[in-house]
């Protein structure tokens, strides 16, 4: 009953830490269907953006929120300088973003270093949950991933302004009639995806390798969220991460790490090939 | 670009007249010095880009360092500089084989340091072969190259796990649960360990392999837990296993299972906390805080050079090592050619950052004495010094 249970707080845990971490792709490649290559480095500059402050003497909370900030920024400039004049040239926009993608990894290196950057685990030590200890961070991370997914929603699909934001997406030119600044829309969105994806990395900082190269291990399973779950829909992601994250984890608890990873992306491979659309997506 | 030369740093006025040849070489023919002060270039490839950038900068500096000595002690042949020639293989086969070919071709090296993967190594040892260029490889790994050209300066699995795990099963604890990253030299490593342990009265409970870029091992330590091991084994490399031990340290189960970790040093060091490293146990050839007069000043030399932060991790000490062994060979042999230098850099004694080594003549493998050291309060503490350690010929 305690493995069982142990698991099931595994696979939760699995789960969301997928869903903070796919949130900002769902934004910048579900809704606006950009391919963006450099979503893994906005990831990076996220956790670098912790370690700058908390070794400019600030806290680890404070580098928290200034995160998501600094990413906002950059997020905006991305959208200004690059993206804005690739909407509808699909090729290009990955070539351009995997340009940038090097573009920042290079940068990191040379401000920081190719090592890897020690950071102090906030919140050590474990708790008991339901009569099984569990590190306190990690149950802080999925209360981060299920706080954020729930906001994401809630802006998105309850209020005005996300509403706006979808119209944009859905169909320009009415949007534009209707007297919707269509392109603050667009940087406003992009910079939301960016801003995500910073908090994601500096939310995951403290128990993985802050390196430059740590943004690309979890760009796959999140593109594989997206894809699985369904494009276009936060209740996608969700499921998607869920069905990632889930089986990575359950397979895992019997088989190799390494086995189980083929078997999820056997399954995946698998779902795209009879969902075309996603798990969420229409079935016609 | 690939070619660069030494002139980022200070240096002699040979240096630089080295490099400035060099330079010139490439693009207009070669200036009309005179035949003793031709210079012998010396091919130095590392990753220095795509994800190794730090063991490629160590190695890069160990290389770099005992070439520039020689140079500053007046070269070699009667006065005869080194001119280094760095080639970035970014971490990457194709591009290895590619530097390669240049180096070979184009700058006519006389010998190739590096690389730094396994992947790399295998990549290039045909055209190595092919042109019967020499190669000096000073990283460790799983062993089995058996080749005239080919000089290792690595610790192999019986360097490091035949020692330890009699120390493991009286200090550590005799249930082991190995995990690694899932390729050749942790499997190589694991069925090692496995087998001496085995042979020692220890127990295996587990042996899982993780992908690379795995970045959540909750599964895996629950499976630690759960197999009532009383030391894990890690030989996963790189940034992954900077994530497993930060997350093996959060789920608190530091405090009850210790961690032996091959390959461990002040590279991986600097990414995790004190409280995180704290305990680990790791084989190794060299530490910059072992307390010999010869490491010491190797030290102290790397730092004079590098700045006073430079971490000198055994990659350091390994690639300044077997580069001093080539140039000796060099010496002794008289001249460049390959074959009488090859044969010049075995079965002669060298000392090393730890201790007096050699070149053995049956497999041109280097047999490394090695330290037990011990991660405390975030430096490495040398807790068993075990001298030299002979592993089997790698020729057989």
């Amino acid at each position: 009953m305690a493995t069982a249970i142990a698991l099931s707080i595994d696979m939760l845990s699995f789960t969301l830490t997928l869903l903070l971490v796919t949130l900002g792709l769902v934004v910048i490649f579900g809704m606006m269907n950009v391919i963006n290559m450099a979503h893994g480095e906005f990831f990076l500059i996220g956790a670098y953006a912790v370690v700058a402050v908390t070794r400019a003497g600030g806290s680890f909370w404070l580098g928290l929120v200034l995160a998501p900030c600094l990413l906002a920024l950059i997020g905006f400039a991305v959208e200004w300088l690059v993206i804005r004049h690739i909407y509808r040239r699909f090729i290009d926009t990955i070539l351009a973003t995997w340009g940038l993608s090097l573009a920042l990894k290079q940068g990191v290196i040379l401000l920081f270093g190719p090592g890897s950057q020690s950071m102090l685990n906030p919140i050590p030590g474990t708790v008991e949950v339901l009569g099984v200890s569990y590190p306190a961070y990690r149950l802080f991370i999925m209360g981060m991933g299920l706080a954020l997914a729930l906001g994401t929603y809630w802006l998105f699909f309850r209020t005005a302004l996300g509403l706006q934001a979808r119209g944009v997406i859905a169909n320009r030119a009415m949007a534009a009639s209707l007297g919707i600044n269509t392109r603050r829309m667009d940087w406003a969105t992009f910079a939301t995806g960016a801003a995500l994806a910073g908090f994601a990395g500096a939310v995951m900082s403290p128990i993985m390798s802050v390196d430059p190269q740590m943004g690309m291990g979890f760009l796959v399973p999140s593109f594989l969220a997206v894809l699985v779950g369904g494009v276009n829909s936060l209740v996608g992601a969700a499921l998607g991460s869920g069905v990632i994250g889930g089986t990575t984890t359950m397979l895992s608890a019997r088989l190799d790490q390494a086995d189980a990873q083929i078997v999820v992306f056997l399954l995946a491979i698998m779902v795209i090939r009879f969902f075309p659309q996603g798990l969420t997506g229409d079935r016609r | 670009m690939s070619i660069l030369s030494s002139a980022r740093r200070p240096l002699s006025r040979r240096g630089f007249l080295a490099g400035g040849a060099g330079a010139v070489a490439l693009g207009l023919g070669r200036p009309h010095l005179a035949r003793a002060a031709e210079p012998i270039r010396v091919g130095i490839l590392q990753p220095l880009s795509g994800g190794l950038e730090v063991l490629g900068t160590q190695g890069a500096q160990g290389a770099e360092l005992a070439l520039l000595e020689a140079n500053e002690a007046g070269g070699v042949l009667g006065g005869r500089p080194f001119e280094i020639v760095r080639a970035d293989d970014r971490t990457d086969p194709k591009t290895a084989v590619e530097r390669t070919l240049e180096l070979i071709r184009r700058n006519e090296v006389a010998a190739i340091v590096g690389p730094v993967t396994s992947a790399n190594r295998d990549a290039i040892l045909p055209t190595v072969r092919r042109f019967q260029s020499l190669l000096l490889y000073a990283t460790d790994y799983e062993g089995g190259v058996c080749d005239p050209r080919v000089f290792c300066y690595s610790a192999l699995p019986a360097h490091w796990v035949n020692p330890l795990v009699p120390y493991a099963l009286s200090n550590l604890g005799k249930a082991f649960y190995l995990l690694g990253s899932d390729y050749v030299w942790p499997q190589k490593m694991n069925a090692a360990f496995r087998a001496e342990a085995e042979k020692a009265g220890g127990r295996i409970l587990g042996e899982e392999y993780a992908p690379w870029g795995a970045k959540d091992y909750a599964a895996t330590l629950r499976k630690i837990e759960s197999s009532g091991a009383e030391v894990v084994v890690v030989s996963i490399v790189g940034a992954d296993a900077v994530t497993f031990v930060k997350q093996f340290a959060a789920a608190g189960l530091n405090k009850r299972i210790r961690m032996i970790f091959f390959g461990f040093g002040e590279n991986y060091m600097a990414g995790l906390s004190a409280a995180e490293s704290e305990g680990i146990v790791a084989p190794s050839d060299f530490v910059q805080t072992l307390d010999k007069p010869e490491a010491r000043a190797f030290v102290a030399k790397v730092r004079a050079r590098y700045g006073a932060g430079t971490v000198v991790s055994n990659t350091v000490d390994a690639h300044y090592t077997l580069t001093r062994f080539f140039i000796e060979g060099v010496k002794r042999a008289g001249s460049v050619d390959r074959q009488a230098v090859a044969k010049a850099m075995v079965g002669h004694p060298l000392t090393s950052g730890n201790g007096e080594v050699v070149l053995r003549e049956s497999d041109r493998h280097a047999d490394l004495n090695v330290l037990i050291v011990l991660a405390q309060a975030g430096t490495l503490k040398v807790v068993k010094d075990l001298g030299r350690i002979q592993a089997p010929s790698q020729c057989g």
